[in-house]
C-alpha cells in the first residue's frame, strides 16, 4: 500500500505526513522495492523513485540522528515504571489508555494498591463491579466465536490478577451482594483483611462460605477483632464436611480452586482477637491453622490486658507443636508467670516478641527464662518493665541476632534500683544491635536515664548501633550525651524527645557523625546560643534588633562554642517545638531568626530540613530557601 | 586512578574525576571489572551526546557527596511518593523536552538512579491532569491498543474512578 502512494507523490511534495508514514516502513524492504521499480520503470518514474530514495535516506538519517521514535525514553519499561510511581491513582487510570506498554505498567501499579472495601455505602459500587467482572468473564468465553479480534483470555477483574485485597469492615453489608461478589470474584482474591467492629455479627456459616470456601486462592489473611460467636463453634470443620459432600455447589465448581482449600496461604496474622485467649479461641485457631499446611509464618497479636491469668493463658499452651512451629511474631496482650514459662518451654522460634504489658505478678526470672529461650532467633524485642515488681532484677542474655530493642518504663520505678543488673553491656550482649529505643516516663528522678547509660561506663562500645531514640522527661546532666556517644560511637540517627534544651550543645560537640537529628525543644528556654555557638548575651541583644541579622552583622561575632554547623555530616534535621502556651509568651521562642541566619543557612550539606511550630519571619524563610538550594524545606 | 576519559557519541573526549562519575553504576562497573587503570583509557558512550554528557556531569558533580539513597520497600510501595525537588535540581532540570528526554535516556543507560528519578518526577508532573490523548501527543507515543482493549480499559477505569 505505502509504496503505491509514494510513487505518485511528487518529490517536492514530501510532507510531514509521509515522513511519519515512512517511519513505520522497514528500510530494507523499501529500498528493495525502489530497486525493482528502477529496473522496469519509465524514465520519469525512475527519476521519481530515485528522488524518493535520496529523501528517504535523508529522512532515515534524520530519524537516527534525532533518536526520536526509537529512543523515546517513555517507551522504555524501566523509565515508564519510574515515572508512574510518582502519579496518583486518577492519573494512572489515564496512563492505561496511552499504549500497550503504559497499560501493563500502570495496571501493575494499580494492582498493588487496589482494594475492595465492603462498606454499606459501597454496595452500589460492588454490584457494578461484580456484574462487570461477570460480563468480562462471559465475553472472554464468547470472543473465540466472533473472530473479529484475537481471543483474549480473561485474567480476572481489573487490577487484580496478582493482588486483590478485600477488606471486610462491617456486617451491615447486604448478604446477597456479598454472595454474588464471592461467587464471581472470590477466585481472584489473593489477600484478605477483615476488620471487625465490636458490634459485628457474622454467622459462622457465612464466614466459612465467604472467606474460606469462597476465596480458595488466598495467599495472605489478616484478621482483626474476630467476633466472639465465631470462636465458639467448630464451624470450620463442619463447613468443610458439607463442602466435601456437595461437590456440585456453585462455589466449589471453580476450575482454579486448589485441591486443598487455603493451601496457598503463606501468611496469617491474627490481631486484637481477645477471644483467642479462650479454649474456644484455641479450637478455632487450631482449625484454621490445620487448613494452611504451607504457612510460612504467622503472627499473633492479642490486646487483652485485663483478663485474669487462668483465662488468658491457656491459648498458646494448648496449641499443638505442629501448629506453632511457624509462629514468628508474638505480641501477647499481657503476660504472666504461667504463660511466660509455657512459651519458654514450647520451643518457639520467634523473630519478634512484644511485651507491652506485664501482669503484676510476673517476675524478672520468668522474663529472663523467656528471653533465654528465644535468644538465638529474636530480632526485635519490646519490653515494658513498668509493672515488674521484683527485688531481683532483669539480666539480659547475649542475643546474637537482636537488631532492635525497645524498653519502656511508663510508671515510676523504685529509685533504689536500676531496672537491669548489671547495667546492660550493649556492645557485648547485642553484637548486631542497630536500633535502640528507650522510653521513660519518670518525672521525679532526673538521673534515672543514667541507669541505662551509666556515666563513665567501662563496657564494650556498641559499634553497630545506627539509630537511637530516647524519650525522657528530664535530661539535666550534660555529661549524658558524652556517655551515650562513647557507648554508641557509630550512631547516625538520633531522636531526643524531652526536656533536653540544656544538653543540645554537647550533641554538637560529641556526636559529629550524626546524619539525621530530630530535636524537641521545650518552650520557654531559648537555645539560640547553643544552636549557633554564640554567647547568650550577644544572642539576647541581637534578638531585640533583627536588622543586625539581615545586614549580616552577627557573622562578625566570634562563634565560641560548638554549634549545629559542627555536624558536618548531617543530612536531615528536624526541630520541633512543643509550644503549648506559646501564644501567651510570643517572645520566648526556643529558637529565632538568629539560629536560622547564623547556623541553619550555613548547613549546605542538608537535604531535608523540617521546622515545626517555630516562628521565623517570612524574609528569614526566603533567605534560608536561597541559602540551602539543595535542601527540601518543610515549615509547618 | 583519579580520572577516566569518556567519549561521547559525537566523538568528544571528556576527562572526568572518577569520584564524580561513581554515581553511574554502568561506568563504575566498567572501571571495577575492566580495571581501567591507565589514565589514557577511553570509555566510549555510544548513546550519550556531548551536550547531554556535560549536563550529566554537572549533575553528578553537584551530587557527588550525596549519601546513597535508602531503598524504598519494594514490596509495598507507598501510593503517593514525595515529589520533592530541591531548588538546585529544579533550576538544573529547566530545559526543552528533547533535552530532558536525552538526559533521561542517558541516566537510564548510565544507570544513575538519582538523576533518573529527577527526570521521571518532572515527566510525572507533566502528565498530571492530562488525558491519554494529550499524553500521546505530548510524548509522541503511538497508540497500539486494539479497540477492544481500549473499551475494556475504559470500562475498568469507569469502575475505578468512582471513588
Amino acid at each position: 500500500m505505502y509504496s503505491l502512494e509514494m510513487t505518485t507523490v511528487a518529490v517536492s511534495d514530501f510532507t510531514e505526513e509521509i515522513y511519519y508514514k515512512m517511519q513505520s516502513v522497514e528500510s530494507d524492504k523499501f529500498m528493495e522495492y525502489c530497486n525493482t521499480i528502477n529496473e522496469s520503470a519509465t524514465e520519469s518514474a525512475k527519476n521519481v523513485t530515485n528522488g524518493v530514495k535520496t529523501i528517504f535516506a535523508k529522512i532515515m538519517a534524520n530519524v537516527f540522528e534525532d533518536e526520536w521514535n526509537e529512543n523515546n525514553p517513555l517507551l522504555i519499561d524501566l523509565v515508564v515504571r519510574n515515572v508512574l510511581k510518582y502519579l496518583p491513582m486518577k492519573d494512572l487510570t489515564c496512563c492505561r489508555q496511552v499504549c500497550q506498554l503504559w497499560n501493563s505498567e500502570a495496571s501493575a501499579h494499580l494492582r498493588q494498591s487496589q482494594r475492595i472495601f465492603f462498606y454499606p455505602e459501597s454496595t452500589q459500587k460492588m454490584t457494578t463491579f461484580t456484574s462487570f467482572v461477570a460480563q468480562s468473564k462471559q465475553q472472554s468465553s464468547d470472543t473465540t466465536e466472533t473472530g473479529s479480534y484475537p481471543a483474549l483470555e480473561y485474567r480476572g477483574p481489573p487490577f487484580s490478577t496478582y493482588c486483590f485485597t478485600a477488606q471486610y469492615t462491617t456486617t451491615q453489608f447486604p448478604h446477597h451482594i456479598m454472595q454474588t461478589f464471592v461467587s464471581t470474584c472470590g477466585e481472584y482474591v489473593r489477600k484478605l483483611e477483615i476488620f471487625y467492629p465490636d458490634d459485628a455479627f457474622l454467622s459462622p456459616q457465612d464466614f466459612a462460605t465467604f472467606f474460606l470456601l469462597g476465596m480458595p486462592n488466598l495467599e495472605s489473611i489478616h484478621i482483626v477483632n474476630l467476633p466472639q460467636n465465631l470462636t465458639q463453634s467448630s464451624f470450620i470443620e463442619e463447613s468443610l464436611k458439607i463442602n466435601d459432600d456437595d461437590e456440585s455447589s456453585s462455589l466449589t465448581s471453580n476450575k482454579t480452586r486448589p485441591s486443598h482449600l487455603l493451601s496457598a496461604v503463606t501468611h496469617l496474622r491474627i490481631d486484637r482477637t481477645w477471644q483467642i485467649d479462650t479454649v474456644w479461641g484455641v479450637n478455632f485457631l487450631q482449625d484454621l491453622l490445620s487448613l494452611m499446611p504451607n504457612l510460612v509464618d504467622y503472627e499473633l497479636w492479642t490486646w487483652n490486658s485485663t483478663t485474669e491469668d487462668e483465662h488468658s493463658e491457656p491459648y498458646l499452651i494448648s496449641l499443638s507443636p505442629r501448629h506453632i512451629q511457624n509462629l514468628r511474631v508474638l505480641r501477647p496482650g499481657s503476660i504472666g508467670d504461667r504463660l511466660g514459662v509455657a512459651i519458654a518451654s514450647m520451643g518457639l522460634k520467634l523473630t519478634k516478641l512484644y511485651l507491652p504489658v506485664l501482669n503484676r505478678a510476673v517476675t524478672a526470672e520468668v522474663i529472663e527464662q523467656l528471653l533465654y529461650s528465644q535468644k538465638g532467633t529474636l530480632e526485635e524485642f519490646q519490653l515494658n518493665c513498668s509493672t515488674m515488681q521484683d527485688s531481683r532484677l532483669l539480666t539480659f542474655p547475649r542475643m546474637e541476632k537482636l537488631l532492635s530493642l525497645h524498653i519502656m518504663i511508663t510508671h515510676p520505678w523504685n529509685n533504689d534500683y536500676t531496672p537491669f543488673t548489671p547495667p546492660i553491656d550493649y556492645g557485648t550482649q547485642f553484637p548486631r544491635l542497630v536500633t535502640l529505643r528507650v522510653e521513660l516516663a519518670i518525672y521525679n528522678d532526673a538521673n534515672f536515664i543514667n541507669y541505662f547509660f551509666p556515666l563513665g561506663n567501662k563496657t564494650q562500645a556498641c559499634k553497630t548501633l545506627r539509630e537511637l531514640d530516647i524519650s525522657f522527661s528530664g535530661f539535666r546532666n550534660d555529661k549524658f550525651i558524652e556517655t551515650v556517644a562513647a557507648i554508641f560511637p557509630s550512631v547516625k540517627k538520633l531522636r531526643l524527645d524531652g526536656y533536653g534544651n540544656k544538653i543540645f550543645a554537647s550533641i554538637f560537640l560529641h556526636m559529629q557523625n550524626l546524619e539525621s537529628l530530630e530535636l524537641y525543644l521545650i518552650y520557654g528556654f531559648n537555645v539560640d546560643d547553643q544552636m549557633t555557638g554564640i554567647s547568650k548575651d550577644v544572642c539576647s541583644r541581637v534578638r531585640k534588633n533583627d536588622k543586625v541579622l539581615r545586614a549580616g552583622g552577627l557573622l562578625d561575632y566570634v562563634v565560641v562554642n560548638a554549634s549545629l554547623c559542627s555536624l558536618k555530616k548531617l543530612r536531615s534535621l528536624a526541630i520541633k517545638q512543643k509550644d503549648y502556651q506559646a501564644k501567651f509568651w510570643p517572645d520566648a521562642q526556643c529558637i529565632t531568626n538568629i539560629t536560622a541566619y547564623v547556623a541553619l543557612s550555613q548547613m549546605k550539606q542538608l537535604s531535608h530540613l523540617h521546622i515545626e511550630s517555630v516562628k521565623f519571619t517570612q524574609e528569614c524563610k526566603q533567605n534560608l530557601a536561597q541559602a540551602l538550594e539543595n535542601c527540601w524545606l518543610d515549615f509547618t | 586512578m583519579p580520572f577516566v576519559n569518556l567519549e561521547s557519541s559525537d566523538g568528544d573526549l571528556v576527562k572526568v574525576d572518577v569520584d564524580v562519575i561513581k554515581c553511574s553504576v554502568t561506568i563504575n562497573a566498567l572501571i571495577e571489572h575492566l580495571g581501567l587503570e591507565d589514565d589514557n583509557e577511553v570509555v566510549p558512550l555510544q548513546n550519550v551526546g556531548t551536550e547531554t554528557l556535560h549536563k550529566v556531569l554537572a549533575w553528578a558533580k553537584h551530587h557527588k557527596d550525596d549519601l546513597p539513597s535508602v531503598d524504598d520497600d519494594e514490596d509495598d510501595p507507598p501510593r503517593e511518593r514525595r515529589t520533592d525537588i530541591t531548588t538546585w535540581d529544579a533550576n538544573f532540570i529547566k530545559m526543552e523536552q528533547i533535552q530532558l528526554f536525552d538526559l533521561i535516556l542517558a541516566a537510564n543507560y548510565l544507570d544513575i538512579s538519582g538523576l533518573l528519578d529527577l527526570g521521571c518526577k518532572i515527566v510525572a508532573d507533566m502528565i498530571k491532569g492530562k488525558t491519554a490523548d494529550e499524553i500521546r501527543t505530548m510524548f509522541n507515543i503511538v497508540n497500539d491498543l486494539t479497540p477492544q482493549e481500549q473499551e475494556q480499559i475504559r470500562k475498568e477505569n469507569e469502575w475505578c474512578e468512582e471513588k
